[in-house]
């Protein structure tokens, strides 16, 4: 049990995803304007991580590793990522017409957010067991979702403040990302 | 419609077939290089163990009930080697133990070792090694006695890999465990040219008297300071003028070395002695020479009581 | 646009990595030495030429709803052979970049290109295209590893990934002065933060200048 939470302490704050394995920057830059749209965002990555990784994980052990296929698994990971994250759009289209409207573009781009592919590689990596990968699988995009509202946040007010015009956008966002790495780089004594 | 959707599905499954025949054959050729790879650094140790052995490949380590086991690799043909870590007595030890596949330890390599100078690098040493590579994986390893620490450790982790060779390969009877190497005796001590010690209490039951006296051991005699005499209980039948029993009441003297005369083989010796014999002996203890002097001593003093 | 332009394109106007911040993740992760700058920025660059070509070959049969999946199958294949090659001859190169040699899959560089130029032109084309962006790929990986190396350890070397030999070290800044956070991920930010900001004074002061003038 207490291995348990200091697997998912560490996913969600020591070594977070964004903030010290680079992953998951996309959307990090595009969507996080504001607090809501950054929220939404990262339940459907949360969503889109704890089902692929079921996914990938049962794939993998019930069918590549019996049948000596263990060399496909990048290929079958991706599209089973794919899938799940086009029935993922579905249900969002559903269910909260509004929200698809505020993800727009960045919905389908969750297929190609390294860190979905990432978790799902890691839980193999790591010989995770099961209760292992489901909690990494929901550590690491918590950890996600709460820097990118802590982002949002700041962000909202980057936009009114007086940067310097080169370093308007994507290079102040990179700052801002440098000190929270730096900030967060302080709790690695907590385990 | 549904032409169009078996038509993309057919494309689809044409397209991963090709994609998975690519990566199929792509595989076949690396994958020997990568088990290779990760054989490497082994590969020198694992030539010295199997001399004969042509191929080695890793192999994957299941119900491994100690913990121990830290790598397998197989020697194609030949047997299997283990990669077993175990705790010293002051830091990890890492080696290579070697099976024949007929169940012989066809060899011990010690990687890494960090004990004491002495003592716990016997273990690394024809000393112990010699008294391994040739048993089987049913027969017992003896510790070094005085490297127990160490030893024990190291053979502990051959019994871990023996246990888990035998499951693999049907051996039953278990691996022989730890065993205790018998008793090493040294010179003879005269009971009565030994300086006696001192009788501190004496029961009378019979024919048995009890004593409880004290001889002084190797602490006292070197002079460490606080050491304290060895105690013991002696029973002597002064009827027939020979000793029933001697045991320990008390061993102050150097733990790991002074005890070592607490053994069956030792005491046994006391039984049925003639103490009215001037040139009666017991053997010491090698190892243990003061320890086993400070018991005849408490015997002399129990004598002349 | 001509041959020339387009591949002149990938390496400043339109850098993948500095312009349209493209594969940052594989970018700050990687850039902590030459050697796996180098080693990453040579992956990638195989993989999307040979992306390139292959998709330019099947475009005209491709059907056009499930072109994604059909290029996701293509990049990935491509990217597990680079990770098997590299796994059983590059060794140290293999454990160096890790599981970012699988994520290549998602760089995206690969679909960008894939879904933006070669669906739509020339084998040939696609191939140049590929060429011109994987070099800027690799040029900005190159630049961000250089400063961070210098930086975090005061020495630039190179070895050869097959044979691990050194090929050359320099020690440039004494070894009591190096920062080491450069090679932790604040460096890393801070690295391209100004690379980027750089970048970006560089392409709008043409267009600065120009209005000033009018």
């Amino acid at each position: 049990m207490a291995e348990l939470f200091t697997l998912f302490l560490t996913a969600v704050l020591i070594n977070n995803i964004i903030l010290s394995r680079f992953l998951g920057m996309c959307p990090f830059m595009g969507v996080s304007r504001n607090t809501s749209s950054a929220l939404g965002m990262g339940g459907a990555v949360i969503f889109v991580i704890v089902g692929a990784s079921l996914f990938t994980y049962a794939l993998y052990y019930f069918i590549l590793v019996p049948y000596n296929l263990q060399y496909m698994d990048l290929i079958t990971f991706i599209l089973v990522i794919a899938a799940f994250v086009q029935f993922t759009e579905m249900i969002i289209k559903k269910f909260s017409p509004t929200l698809y409207k505020a993800l727009g573009i960045y919905l389908p781009l969750i297929t190609t957010n390294c860190a979905v592919l990432f978790v799902a590689l890691e839980n193999i990596r790591q010989g995770f067991d099961f209760y292992e990968m489901i909690v990494y699988s929901f550590a690491v995009p918590i950890g996600f979702t709460l820097i990118l509202y802590l982002f949002s946040a700041i962000r909202e007010r980057l936009d009114i403040s007086d940067v310097p015009k080169p370093f308007k956008g994507n290079a102040i966002a990179m700052i801002v990302a440098a000190l929270m790495a730096l900030a967060f780089s302080g709790l690695a004594g907590l385990v | 419609m549904v032409k169009k959707a078996l038509h993309f599905a057919l494309f689809l499954a044409i397209i991963s077939t090709i994609a998975g025949g690519a990566l199929a054959y792509v595989n076949s050729i690396t994958a020997p290089i990568i088990a290779e790879n990760s054989i490497a650094a082994e590969k020198a140790n694992l030539q010295i163990i199997f001399p004969t052995a042509t191929s080695f490949a890793p192999m994957e380590v299941k119900d491994d009930e100690s913990g121990l086991i830290t790598a397998a690799y197989t020697a194609e043909g030949v047997g299997i080697a283990y990669k077993v870590e175990v705790l010293g007595y002051a830091a990890p030890i890492k080696f290579l133990v070697g099976f024949a596949n007929d169940g012989k330890i066809v060899g011990l390599s010690i990687l890494e070792l960090k004990d004491t100078q002495g003592i716990g690098t016997r273990v690394n040493t024809p000393e112990f090694i010699d008294g391994v590579v040739g048993k089987t994986t049913s027969d017992g390893i003896a510790t070094l006695s005085g490297a127990t620490v160490t030893s024990g450790a190291v053979v502990k982790g051959i019994d871990a890999a023996k246990a888990h060779f035998n499951a693999l390969k049907g051996i039953k009877g278990g691996t022989g465990g730890v065993v205790v190497p018998p008793l090493q005796f040294g010179d003879p001590i005269k009971v009565f040219t030994t300086t006696a010690g001192t009788v501190v209490s004496k029961t009378v039951d019979g024919d048995v008297t009890t004593y409880i006296a004290s001889g002084n051991g190797y602490k006292v005699v070197e002079g460490y300071e606080g050491a304290k005499a060895n105690v013991f209980e002696i029973k002597i039948n002064t009827a027939t003028k020979k000793v029933v029993s001697v045991k320990f009441v008390e061993m102050n003297d150097t733990k790991g070395i002074g005890d070592k005369i607490d053994a069956e083989e030792f005491w046994s010796q006391f039984v049925g002695l003639d103490i009215s014999n001037q040139d009666s002996s017991i053997d010491a203890v090698s190892g243990a020479t003061y320890t086993s002097q400070s018991v005849v001593k408490a015997l002399r003093a129990a004598i002349e009581d | 646009m001509n041959r020339l332009d387009n591949f002149k394109a990938g390496f400043i106007r339109e850098n993948p990595v500095f312009a349209l911040y493209l594969g940052l993740c594989s970018v700050l992760a990687i850039s902590t030495t030459l050697n796996n700058a180098v080693g990453m920025g040579a992956a990638v660059i195989a993989v999307l030429v040979l992306s390139n070509v292959i998709i330019a070959a099947m475009r005209k049969i491709t059907p056009d709803e499930i072109r994604i999946p059909v290029y996701i199958v293509i990049i990935a294949t491509l990217v597990k052979i680079a990770e098997l090659l590299i796994q059983a001859y590059a060794a140290e190169l293999y454990v160096a970049l890790g599981v970012f040699i699988p994520l290549i899959v998602v760089n995206c560089i690969i679909l960008g290109r894939a879904e933006a130029f070669a669906s739509k032109n020339t084998i040939l084309d696609s191939a140049i295209d590929g060429i011109g962006m994987g070099l800027g790929y690799t040029a900005g990986l190159i630049l961000i590893s250089v400063i961070r190396q210098i930086l975090s350890s005061g020495v630039l070397n190179f070895s050869n990934p097959f044979t691990q030999q050194m090929i050359f070290e320099i020690r440039l800044i004494p070894q009591n002065f190096v920062i080491a956070m450069f090679s932790q991920p604040t460096g890393a930010f801070l690295t391209f933060a100004l690379i980027a900001a750089g970048v970006e004074y560089l392409r709008t002061r043409p267009a600065k200048k120009a209005k000033e003038v009018k």
